[in-house]
C-alpha cells in the first residue's frame, strides 16, 4: 500500500527532516507513527499527501511513484487519501453538515450524493444530532469527529491523522482511537501522527517509533525501549 | 456539469458577498473606467462618421435669414453663382434637412422642433477659393450670420484635430482608468483570496482540482467587471440619448453618431469581464500560489 524506499527530505538552510526511511505499510494496518515535536511524523505525512516532494529515494502508494505524479493530478491522488489535520481546520461559518456538504461538493460530488451521504456519516460519527450546530459550540472530540467524518467524504483507501487526539482528555482521546479503529477494521488503512505515548498504549498496533528523522523502532505494540 | 457550475458560481457570490464594499468599489471603478472608454469610442466613431459625410469637396453652407421667401432664396443663389470660384449651388430647404435627419436618427428628434435655417450648399473650384467666397456671402443681405457659415474644408480640419486629441489623450485616459479598475480587481480577488484561506485549505484536503478552487475567483473578478461593463453601458447610453437631442434642439453641430444602443452595452458588459477575469486570473495566479 505505502512505501517509503530511502527517503530523505532536507529544508533550505540544510535542516534535515527525514534521513534514509524505509517502510512499508500493508493494505488494512492501522499503525501508530509515534515521536516527539520534530521528529519527522507530520513531514511524512506530507510527504504522501504529496505537499512536499523527498529530496532522495521514493514515496509509493499503490506501486505509483509520488515523485512521477505531476501537479494536475495531485488532486486526484488526494481523492485516494483522507486526512485529518492537527488543526482540524473546520470552516467557522459553517453548521456540521455545511462542513461535510462543502468538503464533498468540492471534491466533485453531486448535490444529490451530498443530500444522501452526508446524514450517513453523521451517524456514523454519532454527529447526527449536532448537525445544525456550528463549530464553535462542539466539544474538541466532536470537533474532531467532524474532520474525520470530512476525511471520509471521498471512501479512502488510506487515512492519515495528524495528533488526532493532541488537545484532547484520555476519555475523548480513547473515543477517538476506537473510531479510527473501527474505519481501520472496515478495511481502511490508517497511519495516525502522534506523540501521546498513552494513547498508542491503548491500541495493540504496529508502532513505528521516529526519532531526529529516523526510524527508531518498528514494533507490534510499543516497544521496551519506549517503555524505558 | 450544471451542478458543477452552481457550485463554482455559488462559491464566486459568496467571495463578492463577502468582501462587499471592496467589490462595489471594484464594480464602480470599473464603471467609471468603461464609461470614460466608451464615450471616447462614441466621440472617435461620431467623428469619423461626420469626416465621411463631409466627403472631400470643397464646400460653404451659408444659412439664410429666416423667413425669407421662396423668391429672395432664389434671388441669393443668383448671386452666389455669379461669385468667382463657384462650381454650383444648391438650395437645401430646412424640412427636407430635418426629414434626413430624422430618418437616419429616428431618437434624437422626437418631439424636438426644426432646428435648422434654409440653407444654400456652394461648390467651390478650388481650396484657395474658399475664403474669398465666403467673405463675399457674408456681405449678403440675406445671410443669417447667426446660423453663420459651415465650412466643411474648415470641420475637417477641425475634426482631424480633435481625431488625434481623442486617439492620444483619449488612450492615456483610458489606460489610466482601466489600471484603477485592474488594480483594485486584483485587490478584491487578492482579498477573498486571503479571507477563504480556510475554505481553500479544505478544498486542498479532499483534492477538489486546480479548477475548482481557481474558478470561483475568476469568476468573482469576472462578474465585478460584468457588472462595471452594464453600468457604463446603460450610462453611455442615456448619457448619448440626451446629448444627441441636446445637439438637436440648438444645433450646436451637425449630428453625431446616434446613440450605442444595447449592442453598447452588450459590448462594455463583456470588455468588462474579460478585464475583470484578466485582473483576477494576475491576482489568483500571484496569491493562490502563495497559499498552497
Amino acid at each position: 500500500m505505502v512505501e517509503f524506499q530511502g527517503v530523505s527530505l532536507e529544508y533550505p538552510c540544510n535542516v534535515v527532516a527525514l534521513h534514509e526511511i524505509n517502510l512499508t505499510i500493508r493494505q488494512g494496518e492501522f499503525v501508530f507513527l509515534l515521536g516527539a515535536t520534530g521528529s519527522g511524523k507530520s513531514t511524512l505525512l506530507k510527504l504522501l499527501l504529496r505537499e512536499l516532494k523527498a529530496t532522495s529515494g521514493r514515496v509509493m502508494i499503490q506501486g505509483r511513484d509520488l515523485s512521477m505524479v505531476s501537479e494536475k493530478s495531485v488532486p486526484l491522488l488526494r481523492r485516494q487519501i483522507g486526512f485529518v489535520p492537527q488543526d482540524i481546520g473546520l470552516l467557522p461559518n459553517k453548521k456540521v453538515w455545511e462542513n461535510l456538504a462543502y468538503a464533498m461538493r468540492a471534491a466533485g460530488h453531486t448535490k444529490y450524493e451530498v443530500r444522501r451521504r452526508v446524514p450517513e456519516f453523521l451517524e456514523r460519527l454519532n454527529l447526527l444530532h449536532r448537525a445544525g450546530a456550528f463549530p464553535r459550540a462542539l466539544s474538541g472530540g466532536e470537533q474532531q469527529r467532524v474532520a474525520i467524518a470530512r476525511a471520509l467524504v471521498n471512501n479512502p483507501t488510506l487515512l492519515l491523522a495528524d495528533e488526532p487526539t493532541g488537545h484532547l482528555d484520555p476519555e475523548t482521546s480513547r473515543e477517538i482511537l476506537h473510531i479510527l479503529d473501527d474505519i481501520n477494521t472496515r478495511g481502511t488503512t490508517v497511519v495516525m501522527a502522534t506523540h501521546d505515548m498513552p494513547v498508542v498504549r491503548l491500541l495493540p498496533r504496529r508502532v513505528i517509533r521516529l526519532e531526529g528523522g529516523k526510524v527508531f523502532s518498528d514494533s507490534i505494540g510499543l516497544s521496551e525501549d519506549a517503555d524505558a | 456539469m450544471l451542478d458543477r457550475l452552481e457550485f463554482v458560481l455559488g462559491e464566486a457570490i459568496e467571495a463578492i458577498r463577502r468582501n462587499g464594499l471592496m467589490a462595489l468599489a471594484a464594480v464602480n471603478t470599473t464603471a467609471i473606467a468603461l464609461l470614460v472608454f466608451g464615450g471616447l469610442a462614441y466621440a472617435y466613431f461620431g467623428i469619423q462618421n461626420r469626416l465621411a459625410d463631409l466627403g472631400t469637396q470643397f464646400t460653404l453652407i451659408v444659412s439664410i435669414r429666416d423667413g425669407t421667401d421662396r423668391k429672395g432664396i432664389h434671388e441669393m443663389a443668383q448671386r452666389a453663382r455669379s461669385l468667382p470660384g463657384v462650381k454650383r449651388v444648391v438650395h437645401l430647404p430646412k424640412e427636407e434637412h430635418w426629414k434626413k435627419v430624422l430618418a437616419k436618427y429616428p431618437d434624437i428628434g422626437r418631439g424636438a422642433k426644426n432646428p435648422f435655417p434654409e440653407q444654400l450648399l456652394l461648390e467651390i473650384t478650388s481650396a484657395d477659393m474658399v475664403d474669398a467666397v465666403r467673405a463675399e456671402m457674408e456681405k449678403d443681405p440675406l445671410y443669417w450670420p447667426e446660423k453663420g457659415i459651415q465650412d466643411a474644408n474648415r470641420e475637417r480640419f477641425l475634426l482631424r484635430r480633435l481625431t488625434s486629441f481623442v486617439q492620444y489623450a483619449g488612450t492615456l485616459l483610458v489606460l489610466v482608468t482601466f489600471l484603477t479598475a485592474g488594480t483594485l480587481i486584483y485587490n478584491t480577488v487578492h482579498l477573498a483570496v486571503m479571507s477563504r484561506r480556510q475554505e481553500i485549505h479544505t478544498m486542498r484536503l479532499v483534492g477538489a482540482s486546480h479548477g475548482t478552487i481557481r474558478w470561483p475567483f475568476l469568476l468573482e473578478g469576472g462578474i465585478e467587471g460584468f457588472l462595471g461593463g452594464m453600468i457604463a453601458g446603460f450610462a453611455l447610453w442615456g448619457l448619448t440619448t440626451w446629448l444627441s437631442r441636446l445637439v438637436a434642439a440648438y444645433s450646436l453641430l451637425q449630428v453625431g453618431g446616434g446613440t450605442p444602443g444595447l449592442t453598447g452595452v452588450v459590448l462594455l458588459a463583456a470588455l468588462g469581464a474579460a478585464l475583470g477575469m484578466l485582473c483576477a486570473g494576475l491576482s489568483v495566479r500571484k496569491y493562490l500560489g502563495a497559499i498552497q
